[in-house]
């Protein structure tokens, strides 16, 4: 559910930055996925 | 009179210990914070070893109209044996702007925490009669009080329940480790600047 809210940034930040880290986290959450499809379907071959 | 500062009602003076023994309570805090959509503003976010301390701190009390103090670390520091005053001064510095400040500063509110809730009635008496929450140490209960005092004050609807905040900083808190690595950063040395990037990041790349 989308709650349609801004996430405020730190006076302080540097947008090169939060790139950075956006494109670090980005490339975590992907590699959970991947796993997470992973198990699922390695759990879905056991039970058939 | 002076002009209101900008986002002043969303900006949120974190003032807490910034001791080893408190970081994961202090991550909790800034993590929902930011979930709420506010902007953490303590004394560590600027280096600037040519701004004295104190002129820092009050520099950024006068933009926040939030501000939650824990003064919960008030045991004897192990080596002086003296305890360690600075967020009841902090906590005071605040009050004192919101009473004594002119305009907006009589709109500052702000959410104290201990470890129990009654404690404070031993070493900060004057506050008696006071609202103060217990957190028992615990980030999930640090994290509810945090969200609740600024669902309250705000009665912003976009604020995201207790629990879901608490899931999320947990899912944070397993990413953290892999992009830090990405990044090249340094786990156990995060300066605050660093650690406000991380959290802003993961937030941005699993908003809501």
């Amino acid at each position: 559910m989308s709650v349609n809210r801004k996430l405020l940034s730190h006076p302080l930040s540097k947008p090169s930055i939060e790139k950075k880290v956006e494109k670090a986290f980005l490339k975590v959450r992907t590699e959970r996925e991947q796993r997470e499809v992973r198990t699922s379907q390695k759990s879905a071959g056991k039970q058939k | 009179m002076a002009r209101r500062p900008r986002n002043y009602a969303s900006h949120v003076f974190i003032n807490c210990p910034f001791d080893d023994g408190y970081k994961s309570m202090f991550e909790a805090i800034v993590f929902a914070v930011f979930d709420c959509g506010f902007i953490p503003r303590c004394a560590l976010e600027n280096g600037d070893s040519g701004t004295v301390r104190i002129e820092k701190i009050m520099n950024i009390i006068a933009v926040c109209k939030y501000g939650i103090h824990d003064v919960s670390a008030i045991q004897l520091d192990s080596a002086t044996q003296l305890p360690r005053f600075n967020v009841p001064y902090e906590l005071g510095l605040f009050i004192g702007c919101k009473r004594y400040g002119t305009g907006y500063h009589d709109e500052k509110v702000c959410l104290v925490l201990d470890a129990d809730g009654l404690r404070y009635r031993s070493f900060i008496s004057d506050f008696s009669g006071q609202d103060i929450r217990g957190h028992g140490n615990n980030p999930k209960t640090a994290i509810a009080h945090v969200r609740h005092f600024l669902a309250e004050q705000t009665q912003r609807k976009t604020i995201p329940g207790a629990s879901t905040i608490f899931d999320r900083y947990t899912q944070y808190l397993k990413d953290k480790p892999n992009s830090v690595k990405i990044l090249n950063w340094d786990i156990n040395d995060l300066p605050f600047k660093d650690l406000q990037y991380l959290i802003n990041g993961w937030l941005s790349v699993n908003a809501l």
